[in-house]
């Protein structure tokens, strides 16, 4: 596969006929990333699969007007954090439901998921993690699994590298905790 | 006795997966989706400030002429009222015409009366008889 910039791939897909090459070249790069972090987020494969279609959508009807002031990447996945965000939020407003029942209502996605290959003790992890405020969860995804460096959490998120450190310090204790406890 | 469990003892892997061959299939119904778009998105783009321009005009022609009807409206409101009473005032005026009242601003040389009239008058003798 061709290596372009971020740079190339804008100039590029400004031109009509290229548009379509440029944007199956970002889906080859970055489809399975963003689908594993909105899939960390929804546990559910199915609710997965439409945000994860909704997000490259909205990549391919405003890559005309990205300004290239960030990375690509970390524009998709900011897409991506945001999307999964609303999902949660009309899910709640949907069922009138408050954030701790969402998590109790991915809890049962995640008992019920025929997708999940975890041992025993992965499955107790990831319960714990459902029980962390969302914004925790988030952060403790990108930086245990995915093993992002917090200046790239920081661009995506928009929150400092100190508050960021914080918040993945404040989660890894309740994890901790939470599994000692259980 | 129970075991502390050490969180860095799990691999920094995700338990989940995916079903076979979901990711060319995912490639395939995001391209689906977008084909149906692109002409759509490409009409935006092309006409993107042309559409702005003229949604503006017509937008300010709206504006232009819905305040227009709406003051010319007020306006011939206001006339159609204003004739309606002015001519009930008028003919309320000629039903209760007063000339002794209206006398009264004329100037005094041009309503007194002469001595032969006053006499004519007072003695019930209409003036037409005379000049017959």
């Amino acid at each position: 596969m061709n290596k372009y910039t971020d740079h190339d791939l804008l100039v590029m897909f400004k031109k009509t006929d290229k548009r379509n090459y440029v944007f199956n070249h970002i889906i080859n790069l970055y489809q399975e990333n963003i689908y594993w972090h909105i899939r960390k987020i929804l546990i559910s494969h199915d609710d997965s699969n439409d945000v994860c279609q909704d997000t490259f959508i909205k990549v391919y009807e405003n890559l005309h007007k990205f300004k290239g002031e960030s990375k690509i990447y970390t524009w998709i996945y900011k897409i991506a954090t945001n999307e999964s965000f609303s999902f949660l939020k009309k899910k709640k407003k949907f069922f009138f439901e408050s954030l701790d029942k969402v998590s109790s209502g991915l809890i049962a996605n995640l008992e019920s998921d025929k997708y999940f290959d975890g041992n025993d003790a992965e499955k107790k992890l990831q319960k714990a993690l459902l029980t962390l405020p969302i914004k925790q969860r988030i952060v403790f995804n990108m930086k245990y699994f995915d093993e992002m460096k917090y200046y790239q959490i920081s661009n995506i998120l928009g929150t400092s590298v100190g508050a960021l450190k914080a918040n993945y310090h404040h989660a890894k204790n309740k994890l901790q905790k939470y599994l000692n406890e259980n | 006795m129970k075991q502390n469990t050490d969180i860095e003892r799990f691999r920094h892997k995700s338990p989940f997966r995916v079903p076979e061959n979901y990711f060319p299939k995912l490639k395939r119904d995001i391209q689906f989706k977008t084909e149906n778009i692109g002409s759509v998105l490409e009409f935006k783009f092309l006409n993107y400030f042309n559409i702005k321009n003229l949604t503006s005009a017509l937008v300010s022609a709206c504006v232009i002429l819905i305040i227009y009807n709406y003051v010319n409206n007020s306006v011939s409101k206001f006339d159609n009222l204003d004739l309606e009473v002015y001519t009930q005032f008028i003919e309320f005026e000629i039903e209760n015409f007063d000339e002794e009242y209206f006398l009264e601003f004329l100037p005094e040389e041009e309503y007194a009366f002469t001595d032969e009239i006053e006499y004519l008058l007072e003695n019930d003798i209409y003036f037409n008889q005379i000049i017959n």
